[in-house]
């Protein structure tokens, strides 16, 4: 008996023991089927993204969802009890920068997907690379992917990636105790430009923008190194960690959970939901899924209906009836959640340019730049012969004003080899003076697994960095024609038209900036900067370049200069000083007013350095009116009477020279004065005074400024009379 | 007997060596006297432009038929043929050379660029070359401004058709630094 008794308990017990089994291995493989899919309905804690999710769209049975009621992905309270917890504050710029965010007015809310999406392609950008030089790296989840869901349940909204993940330094880092260098330089650009919180990820610090939309955020990560941690925060000045006591759910990546403020639950709709989506997410190289309710539709026969309720396809069927009594049929609703991939396309830059709308080319350069506004301008070059690269160069609406260069995200060009992002802080990819386009260069022919130090030596590299100034400074040009031309034609039309309002219209239209006009008025400390700097395209840059003159207050280029000398003009004349009406007043330039000779006003500091650099344009060479001599073609007349006015003043010359002796170099006859007294001028080779005065500025040593000063030539007028007398 | 020895090589020396000068007429040599413009100005002056442009040529010629050389394996037609990106980094560095070895002297009255490359008929026996100061940065300056105005392409497509191609793409021409219009103003001057 006690062997049969015996037999029963065992019997019993395997019975029991298998069930167990049973159930685990079955919700092993639920885990293993459902993943994502079920934790994002608030449900299950399994992370296991991708290994089954194969195909584009995935459906999840009802069943297996219900049976993740049990396994949760948002962290219960009941479970934390077991984690120990650090609480840390923020840092005081962090608190502050939360307080900002939170209490923004702003509307332009879904910025905070763009961030968060930007974020996630990072990431998984990072584990790529991470990846090319050690494959193992991919070993936990081989899926780079982004997945985003709605729990409406719960008001929570997920972004899920597989990229890199963050160790518990990382988030302590990133997330909180030390400030980001671009938190604080982010704070103070807010205040400038009266809070648009668009700029906020060129400074690095995105993820906040989070807070915009929700009131808590639950960070789940996972990082190869190191174990799954849990970061949450509400907005206040402090956040806790703590080790997820569920243990490495996610395999490797990152879940951000916002908690939705009450009025930003619109988020969870699914049309929504989608269309913010799919803006950002096209030009995202990474499969973005979206959870997604289907709904299907159907007229059926009461009876056939019946059957479908139990359709295990579908999350829910329901069943309406029909309001007309004759009618047989019934309307079936059959919902069913599944993941939609949302962006097929290729990255925008890897499309051949005829296909792809204005409205696209916008739409990325919002997702790349961050601003929410359009470019001045774009162009799409697809490169082709022995080195081939396709790249999209944006010229922005605004410049990186002078202290933004500093902290602001340095990610000007984004350089991908294969697809690969290599690089999207190759700051001296391009030349410093060009470093305010915005883009994207894709390579083939570039190496992947290089250090940044060997790709910036590498010689397809500069090779293509030639090619693209060369053609951004070509397409300036093009563009500078083009607005010229336009402008003409206006004006021919203007002429000829007879009707008043008509006339006005055009005349609107002639005083609008051309594309150049808008692009030069930004940039142009950059491109003359480029005139000063970079000796291989020079004489391009200088043809861009639009100065002010003594005839023309509105600027004009040296092209137009050129063709308004006179024609035994033999110089292109140029004065430098502080402002445009100090220059109009100089006695130099007196002699120029007289015979109608016009001179380039150059008020910038970095204007004469620049033209200095310049050997000649278009067979002329250039002059400064304050140095050295000038010398215009004498009659023979004129010619004897400088001789006599020579020699008559000799005395008084040596007279002045000697009492100024210290001061100046020597004293002349002036050609270039007509009404003025005498005039101070610089010798040909010298500084100019404005030179002189800029180089004293950043000079503080006494000896060095004594050692700058130029010689100085007294020039007087032998016209005047004082000098008569 | 100690002291003689030295003392005979002394004599011995002292009579061959004012005999070996003797014989010869005393060579001079002066330093050129740079004006104004050719100390200061920023650019090239205009009187050294066609030696200049020569300069550049020569280099340019120099480093890529060296690149050639390195190259392994001709192509089909029997030539060695660089890449893109190594002959416009071949070219790069041609401008970036450190131009210590040019300078300027004089020769008959007239100042010359002097260097690798530039000599022209016969050599005066002695002369003094000025180098350094602002000459190396006008070389290199004169050196990109070609690079920019023709182009990689353009100056390797010349470089294959010879030497003599090359010099006359960057220096001959109408506009070119070494024209006829040029010269005539040299002597103008």
């Amino acid at each position: 008996m006690k062997l049969k008794t015996l037999y029963t308990y065992l019997f019993v017990a395997s019975f029991l023991l298998y069930d167990w089994a049973q159930h685990s291995v079955h919700v092993l493989c639920e885990e293993v089927v459902n993943g994502n899919e079920a934790a994002d309905l608030g449900n299950t804690t399994n992370r296991n993204l991708g290994t089954d999710l194969n195909t584009e769209e995935n459906t999840v049975t009802s069943e297996e969802i219900k049976k993740e009621d049990d396994l949760l992905a948002e962290i219960e309270e009941s479970e934390k009890e077991s984690a120990i917890i650090e609480n840390l504050q923020y840092q005081t710029e962090v608190t502050r920068l939360m307080d900002i965010i939170v209490n923004s007015l702003y509307t332009h809310k879904d910025v905070f997907l763009r961030e968060l999406i930007s974020n996630a392609a990072d990431a998984l950008e990072k584990i790529r690379f991470i990846a090319v030089s050690d494959e193992s790296a991919l070993d936990e989840e081989k899926k780079l992917e982004i997945r985003i869901s709605a729990n409406k349940n719960k008001n929570i909204l997920s972004i899920t990636d597989t990229g890199v993940g963050m160790t518990k330094d990382d988030l302590i880092t990133n997330l909180g105790t030390i400030a980001k260098s671009g938190t604080s330089n982010f704070l103070e650009a807010i205040s400038k430009s009266g809070g648009d919180m668009s700029l906020i990820g060129q400074f690095g610090v995105g993820f906040y923008s989070a807070f915009l939309v929700a009131d808590k955020v639950v960070v789940y990560t996972k990082h190869n190194s190191d174990d799954q941690y849990v970061w949450e925060s509400t907005a206040d000045a402090k956040f806790s960690i703590y080790k997820d006591p569920r243990g490495n759910t996610l395999k490797r990546g990152t879940r951000i959970s916002l908690h939705l403020k009450e009025d930003a639950t619109n988020l969870l709709n699914d049309k929504k939901l989608m269309d913010l989506v799919a803006k950002y997410c096209q030009f995202i190289q990474y499969p973005i899924y979206l959870l997604h309710e289907t709904v299907y539709t159907e007229e059926v026969i009461a009876d056939i209906a019946k059957e479908m309720e139990n359709d295990k396809n579908y999350d829910s069927v329901k069943i309406i009836p029909s309001e007309d009594p004759n009618k047989k049929t019934v309307t079936v609703e059959k919902r069913v959640k599944k993941w939609k991939l949302l962006n097929e396309q290729k990255p925008i830059w890897l499309r051949s340019p005829k296909e792809i709308t204005p409205e696209e080319y916008k739409n990325f350069f919002q997702v790349l730049s961050g601003f929410n506004d359009e470019p001045l301008h774009y162009i799409h070059f697809v490169a082709e012969g022995e080195i081939e690269f396709k790249c999209i160069i944006y010229i922005p609406s605004r410049s990186p004003s002078s202290n933004d260069q500093l902290f602001v995200k340095q990610n000007f060009i984004k350089l991908y080899v294969r697809r690969v992002l290599v690089a999207d802080e190759f700051v001296e990819f391009l030349p410093r003076y060009m470093s305010f386009v915005k883009g994207v260069v894709d390579s083939d022919d570039l190496p992947l697994n290089v250090s940044r130090e060997q790709l910036q030596q590498n010689k397809i590299l500069k090779t293509i960095s030639k090619r693209i100034v060369r053609k951004i400074l070509d397409v300036f040009r093009k563009l500078y024609l083009d607005g010229k031309k336009n402008k003409e034609a206006l004006k021919e039309q203007i002429e000829k038209e007879e009707d008043e309002e008509k006339k006005k219209e055009l005349v609107t239209k002639l005083n609008e900036a051309s594309t150049y006009k808008k692009i030069y008025t930004e940039y142009k400390k950059y491109l003359k900067s480029g005139c000063y700097e970079d000796d291989l395209n020079r004489s391009k840059i200088v043809k861009l370049l639009l100065f002010k003159t003594m005839l023309h207050s509105k600027s004009i280029s040296l092209d137009t200069y050129v063709e308004n000398m006179q024609h035994d003009q033999k110089f292109i004349y140029y004065a430098s000083g502080e402002s445009y009406n100090y220059l109009s007043k100089i006695p130099q330039l007196q002699i120029f007013k007289k015979k109608n000779i016009d001179v380039l006003f150059l008020t910038e500091s970095v204007d004469e350095p620049c033209i200095q650099r310049v050997q000649e344009y278009d067979g002329k060479k250039f002059k400064s009116i304050q140095k050295g001599e000038i010398s215009f073609e004498l009659t023979e007349q004129e010619k004897e009477k400088e001789e006599k006015v020579k020699k008559m003043y000799k005395v008084l010359i040596d007279v002045i020279a000697d009492t100024l002796k210290n001061q100046i170099f020597k004293v002349e006859i002036s050609r270039r004065l007509v009404d003025a007294p005498c005039a101070v001028i610089s010798t040909e080779w010298g500084l100019s005074g404005q030179m002189e005065k800029l180089m004293k500025m950043n000079v503080n040593n006494a000896e060095q400024i004594r050692a700058m000063s130029g010689q100085k030539i007294l020039e007087i007028n032998a016209d005047h009379p004082i000098m008569i007398d | 007997m100690r002291l003689s020895l030295p003392l005979l090589l002394l004599l011995l020396g002292a009579w061959a060596i004012p005999g070996g000068l003797g014989d010869r007429a005393p060579l001079t040599a002066t330093a050129p006297q740079l004006d104004d413009e050719e100390m200061y100005s920023a650019h090239m002056p205009a009187h050294l432009r066609c030696d200049a442009c020569r300069a550049v040529a020569y280099q340019m010629w120099q480093n890529l038929a060296k690149a050639e050389t390195k190259l392994h394996t001709p192509n089909f037609g029997g030539r060695r043929e660089l890449s893109e990106s190594v002959y416009t980094d071949v070219l790069d560095r041609s401008c970036s050379r450190n131009w210590q070895d040019y300078g300027v002297r004089e020769v008959d009255q007239v100042k010359r660029l002097t260097g690798p490359g530039l000599s022209e008929g016969p050599e005066p026996s002695i002369s003094v070359m000025v180098t350094g100061g602002p000459w190396p940065t006008r070389l290199s300056r004169t050196c990109l401004h070609y690079l920019g105005e023709f182009g990689e392409d353009q100056i390797y497509e010349a470089h294959q058709q010879g030497q003599g191609a090359l010099e006359s793409l960057l220096c001959g021409g109408p506009q070119g630094a070494c024209s006829e219009k040029v010269s005539a103003t040299r002597e103008e001057l």
